[in-house]
């Protein structure tokens, strides 16, 4: 079965005719781990919450495995994508994390063992197995961030797409975050402002501004482009600005 | 393992929730209808719910300081009930009217207080995921369910949200006074009817990317076996022991 994702064309405008996607395309290629980059407002939440099919493109196709986005379609687009928002609490909203994690795959029909194994995989992987009877609104930060990642992973979908995985967590909690993603088995596309994480863990970046992509590539190529990263709002990671010594060191 | 988990668990294996909220409605009902009539059928409701709670092992000392949130407002009714015996309004017509109705007070107090317990004694025994089960169980409107759910889920949340507003808003106007400090609460509350409409479209979209059809779904659907239809004869039985003594 093809894993890939393709935006053909994609444009997208608001109710109140924000026009977020300008003519968007791109490939992820089964088994990718890639980037979204760009500054705020660039069109990236918009272009994520397409792959799932909770925006409808206004014109141009957007390609799931061999799906196309339509709303026929939409159930087994959102058995095989798994989306992850930025803000936790938008994620978590069961009375108890088990049944959060527990809420997608029995939306799939999935039986009560498999789903039982399922979220106690997806609890496991992310270290919240033995706090599965706590309610989310009693979970620290970082908790709630893994937790709504075990609310994605217990769907088993093909796709994942995380909205800031590592934003607002302290660093223990981001390199347990990041610990997490590099495990991660499928084709994956992350927005981040995090470029250290971009770095260090995706091979492949695409950076859109305005609604376009304005470039794609390697990653590390398109970071070591300052001119390219100034001109839409981004900076160069940490490795880069202290290795080259552009930027304050910390201990001064 | 405290009191409270070896009670849910003793329980939880046996009985639906549905079993249990139904038979926590049918003793509130006997419970009112009963303790109407007579100060001992009230008192002997309440040993029994105080009995009942100490056989499952259920928290009591924290019921009881949590059913006392009724008092004050059954007090205050239970003290001023005795004005309609008044036929003089003296002194001594007062106290006669008090004197007659202190079983009526008494009964006033008695039987809010033991139905409050009879329902913290079952949220000692369900969690509020089975009780919401339960709900659905017993054919409650679907949106009410969600309703109730999303509001246990976001009361926190909204409640720190209450509280950052609360000290963005004093730290930075120390001198405002008490009338213009509650006028702007009032803008706050439009403010933040607004942000749980963006934050209520979000939990949406994050809910429908996970397949959400409109149920909740959940992974042990218990239906009512004999156990249940024991327990809820027993109530029956009970509550009628109530309303008919």
């Amino acid at each position: 079965m093809s894993c890939s994702i393709t935006y053909t064309d994609v444009h997208y405008r608001y109710a109140d005719g924000t026009h977020a996607l300008r003519g968007i395309s791109f490939e992820l290629q089964h088994g990718e781990h890639v980037a979204l980059l760009g500054p705020n407002g660039a069109g990236k939440s918009t272009l994520m919450l397409l792959a799932n099919g909770i925006l409808m493109p206004n014109s141009g196709s957007v390609q799931i495995g061999q799906l196309q986005l339509t709303s026929a379609n939409l159930p087994a687009i959102r058995k095989r994508v798994g989306l992850l928002f930025q803000d936790p609490d938008d994620q978590l909203f069961m009375t108890s994390v088990f049944d959060d994690v527990a809420f997608g795959p029995l939306n799939l029909g999935w039986p009560a063992d498999r789903v039982q194994a399922e979220v106690q995989q997806a609890l496991e992987a992310v270290g919240l197995y033995e706090l599965r009877q706590k309610a989310p609104q009693d979970l620290s930060f970082g908790q709630k961030k893994r937790a709504a990642l075990a609310t994605v992973l217990s769907m088993q979908p093909d796709f994942l797409i995380l909205d800031e995985p590592s934003s607002n967590l302290d660093p223990q909690g981001r390199r347990e975050m990041i610990d997490l993603l590099q495990k991660l088995k499928q084709t994956v596309l992350i927005a981040t402002h995090d470029l250290d994480l971009v770095w260090d863990l995706l091979p492949r970046s695409i950076v859109i501004d305005e609604g376009q992509v304005v470039a794609s590539g390697p990653t590390r190529e398109l970071l070591s482009n300052q001119q390219l990263l100034e001109a839409h709002r981004l900076e160069l990671p940490g490795a880069l600005r202290y290795g080259s010594g552009q930027g304050e060191c910390p201990s001064r | 393992m405290g009191a409270e988990s070896q009670a849910r668990l003793w329980l939880a294996g046996r009985l639906a929730p549905q079993t249990l909220l139904l038979a926590a409605l049918i003793l509130v009902v006997g419970i009112v209808l009963g303790g109407r009539s007579s100060l001992v059928v009230a008192l002997a409701a309440l040993v029994a719910v105080l009995l009942l709670t100490i056989i499952v092992q259920a928290r009591l000392r924290r019921m009881l300081l949590r059913s006392l949130v009724v008092l004050p407002v059954v007090g205050v009714i239970a003290l001023f009930m005795p004005f309609r015996y008044v036929q003089e309004w003296t002194l001594a017509g007062l106290g006669a009217a008090y004197s007659g109705a202190v079983g009526q007070m008494l009964s006033l107090v008695l039987i809010p207080w033991t139905c409050l317990l009879v329902m913290l004694l079952l949220l000692e025994l369900c969690s509020q995921a089975d009780l919401l089960y339960a709900l659905e169980r017993l054919r409650l409107p679907r949106f009410l369910l969600l309703l109730l759910n999303f509001s246990y889920r976001y009361v926190s949340s909204l409640r720190q949200q209450l509280r950052a507003s609360h000290r963005a808003l004093v730290s930075r106007a120390p001198l405002m006074s008490r009338r213009r400090q509650v006028r702007l609460y009032g803008n706050l509350a439009g403010s933040m009817l607004i942000r749980s409409h963006d934050r209520g479209e979000r939990v949406h979209a994050a809910m429908q990317a996970r397949g959400y059809n409109g149920l909740l779904p959940r992974l042990v659907r218990q239906k009512m076996q004999a156990a249940d239809l024991a327990c809820l004869a027993a109530a029956l039985f009970f509550a009628a022991c109530l309303v008919l003594l």
